[in-house]
């Protein structure tokens, strides 16, 4: 054979290998370009949701309320498939085309989660034609909410069998059986101090308490103040819902003041809450008039009280240490949890071990075990690391569960939506990082699967963080009022320009009614369509945020671990502020525990107004 | 003579044919594979400065040390807008205005002076990649095609995005 002809032959073997590979190399980096391309489509789309969710609930007066909220997240789900479908091209009649590739769409809040998804609608137990068929029928495919999933946790240890609720920061609910009595108590859980210099609360005497050597006294009273519109009234937070002085409301009752068991304010002051519509309701609360009932005349002397001399600091701190020792050590003389049974010695807690927990040692499959993170005392302090710091036992088994619950219940809900036959469902591994977020911020957590590619089926999920919610109040959310050359300005609370000897002098009580610590929310902008034709953008601080902590983020200091580790070693003025500014927002804020218990009591519940 | 000339050719073909081509077509998809791997990590980064809120040290190293394991050299441009809210509104009194936000822009010196930087919601992050040594394929291409006109930047990759959280601190 020539030599051409064994070159020719050698031509005719090699070129269909090369085409062939170079055509499997092309189809695999295009895979891999759309399934980026795909990623980020996902990323934003979930931010939009997100963005639609704060919207939402920052310009409505209950966008803590759980009825609202759901509301809330469905509409974020909405935009979600909005979104998702016009970043993909799918627009018009089409866009529902993108719902059969998304499992599940998860809003992670304070204390659990929802799951938005697909599932059989079954409604075989109702007649057909008593309901209309033309939103749904049975055996149909459609989305919705999943029943809310609390971080909830099991724990099995000797004749107690309880659960403990976890939430996104120290506020924790017991309910069960513990030393043979049924316990159901909730509150923030700190150390406790022995000694006013440890670091924990201390109790001086039953008017002053300590946290960290600042002190808490209840004739320490606040009057906070916000703009509605373009007029500064005194409020006082309740449940999350703001209550409004206005002295001048009811004129014809005359404008002199008048002084009713001991509490002195003007005739025709009137107390209002902006409603669902956003307008003033001054309904709830009537004013003091002759007219009104003996009741109707008392419960706004408290409101009135409420808002002159607010307390919630005090009353957070006293709470937390009276829970705290329940759970930690032994009760005080006399206190009783939530369902009004006196407590005695303790729920003995201190010791708790991980592998008390049922899950340790029955875990579902396909998880991370709680074995995994070893065993230890769960509300034990290490060192110096105390219960509310980020590193302590108490965290890393809260998170542990918060981990747990979401993995659980989302793989179940992800591999049972099989709408697409030709699909398999199958959760995608969560980055650490991003369970990081989803076990310390509220979020949305969305899944796109299904998707043909190229050489493969897409997978794929996104996890975008919500900083601005009304859903609990982050240690981190806290801004302080300070003056630069003469102009008042908000600060973050690691802004190096207020530690003491430097350049910004931090505002007094004195001139304010109240200790200069805002939460974030505060901060935002809102809309006031009382006054009828045109809408008013107003701020309810009518403050400048510091140009570079605030808006810029630059002129800090590095936090470290936590909050409370940083301000732990500051000057007393700016700690007492910022405990001032963190406990009065938290112990007003929404909470589905207490929900209706501003005026009225039962058994051991806390409610606001009791010592007003 | 006439055979000799044409066994000359027959074998610079064929040299082209078994050793160029072959060696321009694996060139090529080693810049190919290059070219996504760069991608991947610069839309990694992306987003990760845009989930996260900050663009850190170490996460701006781990991002080099990728692109340096392709065996290239790369020029980075790290271009952020940060969002820069009017703060006349608040002190104006004028309350019907809103979106008057204007946008400054850092490029990558001062990104770079300033890490770790802590970025805030909206605030726009746009990152772009080229290579800026000469690759085989590029070598080759040149060699080949003298007409298109040399071109050294063939590797590139960029992405970009709008922050969706806040650095908390």
């Amino acid at each position: 054979m020539k030599i051409q002809s064994l070159a020719i032959i050698f031509i005719i073997i090699i070129m269909p290998i090369t085409i062939v590979l170079s055509e499997y190399i092309n189809n695999k980096i295009s895979t891999e370009k759309t399934e980026l391309v795909y990623d980020t489509r996902l990323l934003n789309s979930t931010y939009d949701a997100i963005k639609a969710y704060q919207l939402n609930t920052v310009n409505n007066a209950f966008g803590d309320v759980t009825n609202k909220k759901i509301q809330d997240v469905e509409a974020a789900a909405n935009t979600f498939y909005n979104s998702l479908s016009s970043n993909f091209n799918y627009t018009g009649y089409r866009s529902e085309v993108m719902k059969e590739y998304v499992p599940a769409i998860v809003f992670t809040m304070y204390d659990g989660y929802y799951i938005h998804s697909p599932f059989n609608n079954t409604l075989t137990e109702v007649s057909e034609g008593s309901y209309d068929t033309s939103y749904s029928k049975d055996g149909e495919i459609a989305e919705g909410l999943k029943p809310y999933v609390y971080y909830i946790c099991r724990y099995i240890r000797g004749s107690d069998d309880f659960v403990i609720t976890y939430t996104l920061d120290n506020y924790i609910t017991i309910q069960g059986i513990i030393n043979g009595n049924y316990v159901y108590d909730y509150g923030y859980l700190y150390s406790i101090a022995n000694v006013p210099n440890e670091e924990g609360i201390y109790k001086k005497d039953v008017h002053t308490y300590s946290y960290n050597r600042v002190e808490f006294k209840d004739d320490d009273t606040e009057e906070l103040k916000e703009f509605v519109g373009n007029t500064e009234y005194s409020y006082v937070k309740i449940n999350g819902k703001k209550y409004y002085l206005d002295d001048n409301k009811y004129s014809d009752r005359g404008i002199d003041e008048i002084t009713v068991n001991g509490v002195t304010f003007k005739q025709s002051a009137g107390i209002f809450f902006i409603d669902e519509n956003g307008e003033k309701n001054y309904s709830q609360t009537k004013g003091y008039s002759d007219d009104n009932t003996a009741e109707e005349n008392s419960e706004f002397l408290k409101y009135y009280q409420a808002i002159k001399k607010n307390k919630s600091a005090f009353e957070y701190y006293k709470n937390a240490y009276e829970f705290s020792s329940a759970v930690l050590g032994s009760a005080v003389t006399g206190y009783k949890d939530k369902a009004g049974t006196e407590v005695r010695g303790g729920y003995g807690l201190s010791d708790l071990k991980t592998s008390d927990a049922y899950i340790y040692k029955h875990p579902a499959s396909d998880t991370t075990s709680i074995e995994e993170y070893g065993e230890f005392d769960i509300f034990k302090e290490t060192g110096n690391t105390k219960i509310q710091n980020e590193t302590s036992n108490f965290n890393q088994h809260r998170k542990a569960i918060i981990r747990y619950v979401v993995e659980t219940n989302l793989a179940t809900s992800i591999s049972s939506f099989s709408s697409n036959a030709n699909t398999t469902f199958v959760m995608p591994k969560i980055s650490e990082e991003d369970w990081e977020t989803i076990e310390n911020d509220v979020c949305a957590i969305s899944f796109l699967q299904g998707m043909s590619i190229g050489a493969k089926k897409y997978n794929g999920y996104s996890v975008v963080a919500n900083t601005l919610t009304k859903e609990y109040i982050d240690e981190n959310d806290i801004y302080i009022l300070a003056n630069s050359n003469g102009t008042d300005i908000y600060c973050k609370v690691n802004d190096n320009h207020i530690l003491s000897g430097e350049s910004y002098n931090i505002k007094s009580k004195g001139d304010l009614g109240y200790y200069p610590g805002a939460w974030k929310i505060n901060f935002e902008q809102k809309q006031d369509v009382s006054s009828g034709s045109d809408t008013i953008y107003y701020n309810p601080i009518n403050y400048l945020g510091s140009y570079t902590s605030i808006m810029g983020s630059s002129g800090v200091n590095q936090i470290g671990d936590d909050m409370y580790t940083y301000i732990s070693n500051k000057d007393n003025n700016l700690k007492k502020i910022y405990y001032m500014a963190l406990g009065r927002e938290r112990w007003g804020s929404y909470n589905v525990n207490n929900i209706n218990y501003e005026i009225y009591g039962n058994n051991g519940n806390e409610y606001f107004l009791k010592d007003y | 003579m006439g055979d000799s000339a044409i066994t000359i050719i027959a074998i610079f073909l064929a040299a082209i044919l078994m050793f160029v081509f072959p060696l321009m077509t694996m060139a090529d998809k080693t810049d190919e594979v290059s070219q996504l791997s760069i991608q991947t990590a610069t839309t990694e980064f992306t987003n990760k400065i845009r989930t996260t809120g900050r663009v850190t040290q170490e996460d701006y190293d781990n991002f080099t040390l990728t692109l340096a394991a392709t065996g290239n050299s790369y020029q980075t441009e790290i271009t952020i807008q940060k969002l820069d809210q009017n703060p006349a509104k608040k002190t104006s009194g004028d309350t019907t205005t809103i979106g008057s936000n204007v946008y400054y822009t850092m490029y990558t010196t001062q990104v770079l002076e300033s890490l770790p930087l802590a970025l805030n919601e909206g605030d726009i992050v746009s990152i772009s990649v080229q290579n800026t040594n000469t690759t085989l394929a590029s070598q080759l291409r040149n060699f080949m095609y003298k007409v298109t006109g040399k071109s050294s930047a063939n590797i590139v990759a960029q992405d970009s995005g709008i922050v969706t959280k806040g650095a908390a601190n």
